[in-house]
């Protein structure tokens, strides 16, 4: 029987580490590279390990693996990397050599390895960016949105230092899709300030589609979609985890996670993983000043059992988010007046010291999510993948004050409690075809439900959301070229009171989504990915119903019931090049929006017991969204790294020959790594230093906002991270400080620049213990 | 088949969880909505001389704009008395807000900013605190003039020190006024 090693794929910041053997009289290299059997085929980060030595390193993101120091011998190399069957070759070294070694594609599990989730393999020839590995570990801790920082062309929508949504070339929250394990996450995502319910230490790997994806994930992927991958489940006898903690120095946060997983006994079909997180925030400090009321609680659990067979493979999994955030207690305006007044104060009047507590107002949301996944082998290279899952999402938000009236405050209720139901049932049929053609077909159905209490905002309503899309791959030789088409009929019935009558108006709509793409290798290390992508997204009950103030932002906002879906045409052009000291890539893309949906001022104010408030109205326009993503990386002798990293979008509204409201400022960052080499003790280390710079908005509609866009701002940041083995336990330490100067500045894409500046400097540490309970035999 | 019990419970929990909920909504009722004030003017020397001025806007911020919003007339020369009287009349049977405002004195305030037209108004009552509240207070007139006369109520708990720019604004109108 073979015996096949699972391996964990990390990536570490591009570079191969060298490992050393311990006797010094041996010293032999292996070295070589690793190749897919398609010119597509990226084997970035593939594990390359020396059976007899029990030696495992990584090969670089060119697929460039070294061993150095070795005794002359017999060795079998065994190479892994998820999505290709791993490779074993004999190797007789008596003198230093250079290996070649191609791995074939595996559309199916590597058996009694992991359950195989159907998002694993990429259908996009859009470009994604990875959060794998070191990269995310030595960011675990934070808020999900800042893990995805300093990747190119994101950007963050925050309310505060506590709130933040992640935003992809310029749009946000409807306009993108996040797929949390596999799952379309459906919270109240319309809302500026409703950060993605997602438990940021669940993650293993995060990965960002930039462009749009209406095939394969269907209606609002317009920007881009997020996946948000949990560790995979394996049957691999034996019980490993690990241990994450985390510290803060600004608003002396706290946070852990546990992660437990395991697999009863040898040729056990079973295997299990569980997982539970906290952090604990209090009051956030910006350089002049502490900020009153932005503590924060959040706490998650989670839980998985799979079934692991070459024919069947399935999988349960459960998992509980629940967040408290408090909110910034100056930014509770009453009405305009007291808007500029916050404005035009150098500091916030109200001030205060630090404390963990978290008061009025506060957001308390929990989200429960629980799927069911079941993958048959359908054929030598094919699967047929379903997954079904559940979601509750209750979202309460909590006002400064408690109702004058003393019994009803003594009810201690809500001013906004929103909940959503949703059930989904995705399944599709994962083929391929020969050597040249690898596609998938599939159908997803939505259900969903949403009821109020307390105020209200947005009305109740019943959503159904079905689509079937096909889509294929074909690789030839340097060229790969891929095509999907999708149909997707939505229906929602909204249900409310208007002047005393129930009423309940339906909106339909039929559309479709395609796209068309190719990646050519036209030289040696050269890759073009050229995409064009059409989707489409509904209006949101938001846009459709609001009808009344908007307290956060001080305005009257009005929707607009015939409002028709917005539909993108979106074309991509990224150009790359990669060899062993260099590594480029430039993306170009551009988005047209048509019946592009925003909030336009309009006149006359409206007038109110608390005086005349700015009155915005949704309506529709044609827009266009473009920019360029940059990213280069320097690798001098092997050690040093520095990179460079630019973000430009551009936002024009057609019809109105105007900028659009809120698009990111140009932002560019600078950095270098240096990498120690890996002893005995300490392995991995390594210490950075970069500079961030973000440059004024200039580019915005006249009359559109209250307070011009604030100055650019330059960030300077540093960190040190590396691997100490006490024995034979790893324990990996990371250290970072962020604004180090301690910069005054304030963000144009945070919406309370109104009120307060930025946070200040915040040197954290970060712990990360990876567990093995197996004896070894 | 363990399997297939876990998907069908699941399933038949999300269903029943769900439906008929969002059939059957609220009407909207949004409690503690000021939508009425009333400024209710009584001459100190000649008592038979009550004057009332109103700002009603029955459905709240939004919707239907405000249906009374009165222009002040005062005679020359005059003191008042200035009582004010806030309700939610959107609730049936109306709530009175004064109540509770006088209640909660010592977290509110009101303010009148008074430019063009010759009025002066002066506090006359107090919180626990010795703080005003402004329900009550005394208005005199000089010649005739108009302008604006601006009631503005400040929510301020914790932090109320006669100080008109902090907390928030419950109320804001800008009356018109004249004095003839």
């Amino acid at each position: 029987m073979k015996k096949l090693y699972f391996v964990v794929i990390y990536c570490i910041t591009g570079l191969s580490v060298p490992v050393y053997s311990q006797a010094n009289t041996c010293t032999l290299s292996l070295s070589g590279k690793l190749s897919g059997e398609d010119a597509a085929d990226n084997m970035c980060y593939s594990t390359v390990t020396i059976a007899e030595l029990n030696l495992s390193i990584l090969a670089d993101a060119s697929g460039f693996f070294r061993f150095d120091g070795l005794c002359k011998g017999n060795y079998t190399l065994v190479c892994s990397h998820l999505g290709f069957t791993t490779s074993r070759t004999s190797i007789i070294l008596d003198t230093s050599r250079v290996v070649h070694v191609e791995l074939a594609h595996s559309v199916n599990a590597l058996p009694d390895a992991e359950v195989k989730t159907e998002h694993t393999e990429l259908f996009t020839t859009q470009s994604a960016t990875e959060l794998v590995g070191t990269q995310l570990d030595s960011k675990k801790g934070s808020d999900f949105t800042q893990l995805l920082d300093g990747m190119t062309g994101i950007s963050a929508l925050k309310t505060g230092g506590n709130i933040s949504k992640p935003v992809i070339h310029g749009l946000h929250s409807k306009r993108i899709i996040i797929m949390n394990n596999g799952v379309r996450q459906e919270g109240q995502q319309w809302g500026l300030e409703h950060a993605p319910e997602i438990d940021p230490y669940s993650a293993k790997k995060i990965t960002v589609i930039k462009g749009a994806d209406g095939v394969r994930y269907g209606p609002d992927a317009i920007a881009g979609v997020i996946l948000v991958e949990p560790a995979p489940l394996r049957n691999t006898p034996g019980t490993r985890g690990e241990i994450n903690l985390a510290g803060f120095s600004n608003g002396w946060k706290m946070a852990g996670a546990i992660a437990l997983e395991g697999s009863t006994r040898k040729q056990s079909p079973f295997a299990w993983r569980m997982q539970a997180s906290y952090r604990r925030g209090g009051n956030i400090s910006t350089p002049g000043y502490s900020l009153k009321n932005t503590g924060t609680e959040d706490m998650g659990i989670s839980a998985a059992m799979g079934y692991i067979k070459e024919k069947y493979s399935g999988e349960l999994y459960v998992s509980l988010f629940r967040t408290r955030t408090s909110i910034f207690s100056g930014s509770h305006i009453g009405n305009l007046t007291d808007l500029m007044n916050a404005i035009n104060a150098p500091e916030p009047p109200e001030k205060s010291g630090f404390s963990y507590t978290i008061g009025r107002p506060y957001q308390d949301v929990t989200h429960l999510l629980t799927k069911t996944t079941h993958t048959f082998k359908t054929g030598k290279n094919s699967r047929l993948n379903v997954v079904g899952a559940f979601q509750y999402n209750r979202r309460k938000e909590y006002d400064k004050h408690v109702p004058l009236n003393d019994s009803l405050a003594a009810l201690n209720k809500p001013a906004l409690d929103f909940l959503l139901a949703t059930a989904t049932l995705d399944v599709n049929w994962d083929h391929k075809i020969g050597r040249r053609f690898r596609g998938m077909i599939g159908a997803n159905t939505l259900y969903q439900e949403n009821t109020w209490n307390g105020n209200f905002f947005i009305p109740n309503f019943r959503n159904i959301l079905s689509g079937i899309y096909w889509i294929e791959k074909f690789a030839i030789g340097k060229i790969e070229l891929e095509g999907g088409i999708r149909a997707d009929h939505n229906f929602m019935q909204v249900f409310m009171y208007e002047n005393g009558q129930l009423i309940r108006p339906i909106h339909q709509y039929i559309n479709m989504a395609a796209n068309a793409g190719v990646i050519i290798k036209p030289v040696k290390n050269f890759t073009v990915r050229i995409n064009y992508s059409t989707a489409w997204r509904p209006p949101s009950v938001n846009e459709m119903y609001s009808n009344g103030l908007h307290h956060a932002s001080a305005s009257v906002e009005i929707g607009d019931r015939n409002i028709r879906p917005e539909r993108a045409h979106n074309l991509n052009l990224e150009v790359s090049y990669e060899n062993s000291w260099f590594k480029g890539s430039v993306l170009g893309y551009g988005n047209f929006i048509n019946d592009f949906i925003y909030l336009r001022p309009t006149l006359p104010a409206t007038l109110t017991v608390r005086g005349a408030f700015p009155t915005f109205r949704y309506e529709q326009t044609d827009a266009l969204i473009g920019g360029m993503d940059a990213d280069i990386r320097f690798l001098a002798w092997k050690k040093l790294s520095i990179y460079g990293k630019a973000s430009l979008v551009r936002g024009w509204n057609r019809s109105l020959r105007d900028w659009l409201i809120l698009m990111p400022a140009d932002k560019l960052e600078g950095g270098v790594q240096y990498n120690f080499k890996s002893g005995k003790r300490i392995k991995n280390a390594y210490i950075h230093i970069s500079v961030t710079g973000v440059f004024r908005q200039t580019r915005v509609p006249d009359s559109s906002d209250y307070l011009p866009p604030p100055p650019g701002y330059v960030l300077l940041r540093a960190g040190a991270g590396g691997t100490i083995m006490i024995g034979k336990q790893a324990l990996e330490i990371y250290l970072e400080a962020n604004n180090i100067l301690n910069t005054r500045y304030r963000e144009y894409l945070d919406r309370f620049r109104y009120f307060h500046d930025a946070p200040g400097y915040d040197i954290s540490l970060r712990i990360r213990l990876p567990l093995d309970f197996t004896k070894k035999s | 088949m363990k399997k297939w019990h876990y998907t069908s419970v699941a399933a038949f929990a999300a269903i029943t969880l769900m439906t008929g909920c969002a059939d059957d909504p609220h009407d909207h009722n949004e409690e503690e909505l000021i939508t009425t004030v009333k400024l209710h003017f009584q001459d100190t020397q000649d008592p038979l001389d009550i004057r009332d001025f109103v700002f009603r806007d029955a459905d709240g911020p939004g919707g239907n704009a405000p249906s009374q919003f009165d222009t002040i007339v005062l005679s020359p020369g005059r003191t008042y008395t200035l009582t004010l009287e806030l309700l939610n009349e959107s609730a049936d049977p109306a709530e009175d807000i004064t109540a509770e405002i006088e209640e909660e004195g010592a977290d509110h305030q009101f303010f009148f900013n008074i430019s063009n037209v010759n009025i002066t108004v002066a506090y006359a009552d107090q919180d626990v605190n010795g703080l005003p509240i402004g329900l009550v207070t005394t208005v005199t007139t000089a010649s005739e003039s108009s302008g604006t006369f601006k009631v503005v109520l400040k929510h301020q708990p914790g932090i109320k020190d006669g100080n008109q720019a902090t907390g928030e604004s419950d109320v804001e109108l800008d009356f018109q006024a004249r004095i003839e």
